[in-house]
């Protein structure tokens, strides 16, 4: 959503392996979350313009702990939780030379001294392609959005001096393809509303945290995801009050107390299709083993069918 | 199947201008009579009957397109399109939906439209959102004006070897991302970009290898008349938007002299320098030396008044547009093969810039003698958004509204073009020309275009009015492959077109060499980088000879 | 059957989406992954282990009931909400944004918390 209010400079995996000098993790720990990253695309990763891999790479990683990522980081900043928005800004206003009145190399920013955040903006500035990877540690802490757009706005000056790049590190395998599918058929990447029988968007309104804690909905369909393991309680609470429909391929937190369960075949294993990596590089996944389900795409044609033939019976009827 | 009775046809290709003729049409093609009984006849009395139009160059599918709907909700808040039971619904001004996009083209009277600008890293992308773009016939051009492997293989000292590798890696590329035709944009100075170099002209070496733009375009464009591609090289020159660019630009013309080029949104790349470093107009330069050379084609990408979203694989220029005007960016560096930014803008009729911007165009497409050279756009929606065709179209064809709109503009304007003094009118002849019978010969589609026999059964028919930009926004019909698919300027079925495809004759393979530089340098498998056949529903191969 | 090795398999557990992957296949069954981090291996070498059963109202069920019963729910809601698609095919998402358009509902996925 800060994509909304300032967009993002950024780049492909690619890129990060074959001509990065410079890489920030700020709140990502790839080492437990994303495993195989550092050695396919970032850290030690080798590419065209930086063949010594590790070695020709400085490292940084901001976090609030110690995370394994850390251990092989150059420098390590640990700061004190919920202080993004605040490191960015200062980070921008040492990266933009304005004067910062009041504090001294000893003042501690989100718990690290002034000076150190100078280093910092002084790595940034002379790299020659830098590029910040920014995980949930950034975006689920206090500030979210703000801090986000923060950041991009930060990565966005960089590029006066240097090219300097932001990826977020998403989680789960196509939740980018999501968020595409959404954005070109609807105009929005999230929480779309088609009461008005067009696509209406408000993130505050319509988010699935806030509509499920308003009681706004009264049936859910569930496809490829664990509420019942991601979601907070009192949520998943309302969710087990109304029909739900869950399309899973697995046993899960929510398959358990859903009305309906629709197993499907796994997407890459057992049906294939596109998925969308963090960098929208859009790949196109394989069916590897035939399961006795069919794929969520032929469930979801025929309830949207029996939908439809219901639709068409009660328009006929008016 | 099917007769259009009492229209007055205008099918430039097979020289008819107005007059009244009878179209058959059976099998989605225009045939000669019919051989079965006709089952529906549309009165055209009162009309004009033309070929569906032509989209040379939009923006309209892809991973570029697709984050700037996303960075812009306020583009759709107050445009959008209810769901009916015939079609999806959407939202969009500048950057619409993919559904919203056919149905808005087909409510032009548009049957064919390609997307400008695919990295093939990408290209599963565009061909997914091709697929939700209904009423159109599509297709891609593919990036290769700052691709790795072509600068590697351009830097080859020996002539033949390098030829011939050329040819077979544009093969390979054209082939692997299922794209149609050859695009460049800013040749060399995306990779220069990415090296924190500042911009570059014909002759500066482009790292690693040292290769120029003029020889990056020099081997494209043999390459491509070597493989005789149905359309030529796609060029977006370097220097876009920049004052005085028209030396760059004339410079670049001269040094493709008998390549079949395409040049793209000329009027971003016709401004002269004034004595301020500020904006002039270079049309009638550049008009005058491309009325001497009949294998050049261009676009004009005429600016529009209002909002617009800038959207191209020119990233450096991106970031400068970013920098002028402050407004929110995007930008993406595509390992391998190019660039991409994105800003939204309004143009603003008191602007003294974007006044000289707008003339710019009109004067380029009232200084091309032969309109066969020239297609409509707004290079949707860099210059404004594609729906302000019939508003364009009325500039051209009444001299007498366009004064009025000139006359609206900053008075300074006059100090720097010469819009004024060009009387010249369109003809409906013309308008027919360079929105649908000009492009479809550029692109080398013999079925588009024209209403000859076994041509496509697209047709656009629209009533005659007095006012042609009213006329032009609201065809009484549309026809769609044969079949009706909008009636008094409303969606009346939605069907899926085919997509456009080469198959030219060169390596569908890469050689050893290049295997091995893709493995190390690519973050894919070589294996999942072509786009797979199951991306393109109905495919059309159409032949380079 | 023969054994069967799939290579340049893409991983769809993460937004990595790592496309080197080795699966070695068994009598349709995956008996060894290579090239794969441990979350990977570990989802691929389950991914036919803990299948989801069709259930309506915690019954068994035959999968055309279980589809007739998902589109009543559908049907009947006033606002019902699709939500997910953080681990399918665009494919399958292009289908869920019909549908939702279709019941004039709420859709979302996990990236609006």
């Amino acid at each position: 959503m800060a994509r909304q209010l300032v967009g993002l400079a950024s780049c492909t995996l690619g890129e990060v392996k074959n001509r990065a000098d410079l890489l920030i993790y700020w709140g990502a720990n790839p080492m437990e979350s994303h495993m195989r990253h550092l050695s396919r695309y970032s850290a030690m990763s080798k590419g065209m313009y930086t063949p010594e891999g590790r070695k020709g790479r400085k490292v940084v990683v901001i976090d609030v702990r110690p995370t394994p990522t850390s251990k092989n980081a150059d420098i390590f900043l640990q700061v004190t939780p919920g202080q993004d928005f605040e490191i960015a800004t200062v980070l921008r206003a040492l990266v933009n030379g304005v004067a910062l009145h009041g504090l001294t190399d000893n003042s501690l920013i989100g718990g690290v001294p002034l000076a150190k955040w100078q280093e910092l903006a002084e790595l940034m500035k002379q790299s020659s392609y830098g590029v910040v990877m920014f995980g949930i540690g950034l975006t689920q802490s206090r500030g979210k959005d703000l801090n986000i757009e923060q950041l991009s706005t930060l990565v966005s000056e960089l590029n006066k001096f240097t090219r300097f790049y932001g990826i977020a590190m998403r989680g789960h395998g196509n939740v980018n393809g999501s968020n595409q599918v959404m954005t070109w058929q609807t105009g929005y990447p999230l929480a779309v509303n088609f009461n008005r029988g067009y696509p209406w968007y408000n993130p505050g309104e319509f988010s699935v945290v806030d509509m499920l804690h308003r009681k706004e909905v009264d049936a859910a369909l569930i496809i490829a995801t664990d509420p019942g393991a991601h979601l907070p309680y009192d949520i998943v609470r309302y969710l087990q009050s109304i029909p739900t429909i869950a399309i899973e391929p697995h046993k899960n937190l929510t398959t358990p107390w859903a009305n309906v369960v629709i197993p499907v075949a796994p997407a890459g294993v057992g049906a294939e299709g596109t998925f969308y990596r963090m960098d929208n590089v859009p790949l196109h996944v394989k069916k590897i083993i035939d399961f006795p389900y069919p794929s969520d795409v032929e469930v979801l044609r025929s309830i949207k069918e029996r939908v439809s033939n219901v639709k068409n019976r009660q328009r006929a009827g008016l | 199947m099917l007769k259009i009775v009492n229209g007055q046809v205008y099918d430039p290709l097979n020289g008819d201008r107005g007059e009244v003729r009878d179209v058959y049409i059976e099998g989605g093609k225009v045939v000669d009579t019919l051989s079965t009984k006709i089952a529906e006849v549309i009165d055209a009395t009162g009309c004009v009957v033309m070929p569906g139009g032509v989209e040379i160059h939009s923006h309209i599918a892809g991973a570029k397109v697709n984050s700037a709907r996303s960075m812009c909700p306020e583009d759709h808040y107050d445009h959008f399109k209810k769901v009916t039971a015939i079609t999806r619904s959407g939202s969009g001004f500048t950057i619409p939906t993919t559904f919203l996009t056919g149905y808005l083209y087909a409510q032009l009277g548009y049957t064919t439209a390609f997307e400008a600008a695919v990295p093939v890293l990408e290209a599963r992308h565009a061909h997914e959102e091709l697929q939700d773009t209904p009423l159109l016939d599509t297709g891609i051009y593919t990036l290769m004006g700052n691709n790795y492997l072509i600068m590697k293989v351009l830097s080859e000292k020996d002539d033949s070897a390098r030829k011939n590798r050329l040819r077979d890696l544009v093969t390979w590329l054209l082939t692997s991302s299922k794209g149609y035709a050859v695009k460049v944009v800013n040749p060399g100075g995306v990779e220069s970009w990415k090296w924190g170099k500042g911009s570059v002209d014909l002759d500066t070496p482009v790292p690693p290898f040292g290769v120029t733009p003029r020889g990056i375009l020099l081997g494209l464009a043999e390459a491509i008349k070597d493989l005789r591609l149905p359309h030529g090289l796609h060029l977006h020159a370097n220097h876009l938007g920049e004052p005085g660019n028209f030396k760059t630009t004339l410079e670049t013309m001269y040094a493709l002299e008998g390549y079949p080029i395409h040049f793209t949104h000329l009027q971003f790349h016709s401004y002269g320098m004034t004595k301020r470093w500020g904006l002039s107009s270079a049309a009638s330069e550049i008009a005058e030396y491309l009325n001497t050379r009949p294998e050049f084609t261009y676009d004009v990408g005429q600016l529009v008044f209002g909002p617009a979203t800038t959207m191209t694989s020119d990233s450096p220029m991106q970031f400068r547009l970013h920098q002028m005007t402050g407004n929110k960016w995007i930008s993406a560096d595509i390992e391998m093969e190019t660039g991409s930014g994105i800003v939204p803008l309004a143009y603003k009729q008191s602007n003294l810039v974007n006044a000289i911007q707008w003339c710019i165009g009109l004067e380029l497409l009232l200084l091309t003698k032969n309109p066969w050279q020239v297609s409509l756009t707004t290079d949707h929606p860099n210059a404004g958004p594609f729906t302000a065709y019939p508003h364009i179209i009325r500039l051209l064809m009444d001299y007498d509204f366009r004064n009025e709109m000139l006359e609206q503009l900053p008075p300074k304007v006059a100090q720097f073009t010469n819009l004024k003094d060009i009387k010249r009118e369109y003809s409906l002849e013309e308008i027919t020309i360079i929105t649908r019978s000009g492009p479809a010969k550029d692109l080398g589609l013999k079925h588009k275009g024209h209403l000859g026999i076994n041509a496509d059964a697209d047709v656009a028919i629209y009533r005659l009015l007095e006012d042609k930009e009213k006329m032009f926004a609201r065809p009484a019909y549309v026809l769609k492959n044969g079949k009706v698919v909008v009636k008094d300027g409303e969606i009346t079925q939605s069907l899926s077109g085919k997509s456009f495809l080469v198959d030219p004759d060169g390596s569908k393979v890469l050689p050893p060499d290049l295997i091995e530089e893709f493995a190390k340098y690519y973050t894919i498998a070589l294996a999942n980088y072509a786009v797979q056949d199951e991306y393109i529903i109905h495919p059309e191969v159409i032949a380079c000879d | 059957m023969a054994l069967q090795v799939h290579k340049d398999v893409v991983c769809t557990f993460c937004g990595c989406l790592c496309d080197d992957l080795e699966v070695q296949v068994e009598d349709n069954t995956i008996t060894k992954v290579g090239h794969v981090c441990t979350i990977g291996r570990n989802k691929l070498m389950h991914a036919q282990s803990d299948l989801a059963s069709l259930r309506v109202n915690g019954k068994e069920a035959a999968l055309e009931e279980a589809i007739d019963k998902a589109a009543e729910i559908l049907v009947q809601a006033k606002a019902p909400l699709i939500y997910g698609l953080s681990s399918t095919t665009s494919e399958a998402i292009r289908e869920a944004v019909v549908l939702t358009e279709l019941v004039q509902g709420t859709i979302d996925n996990p990236s609006s918390y």
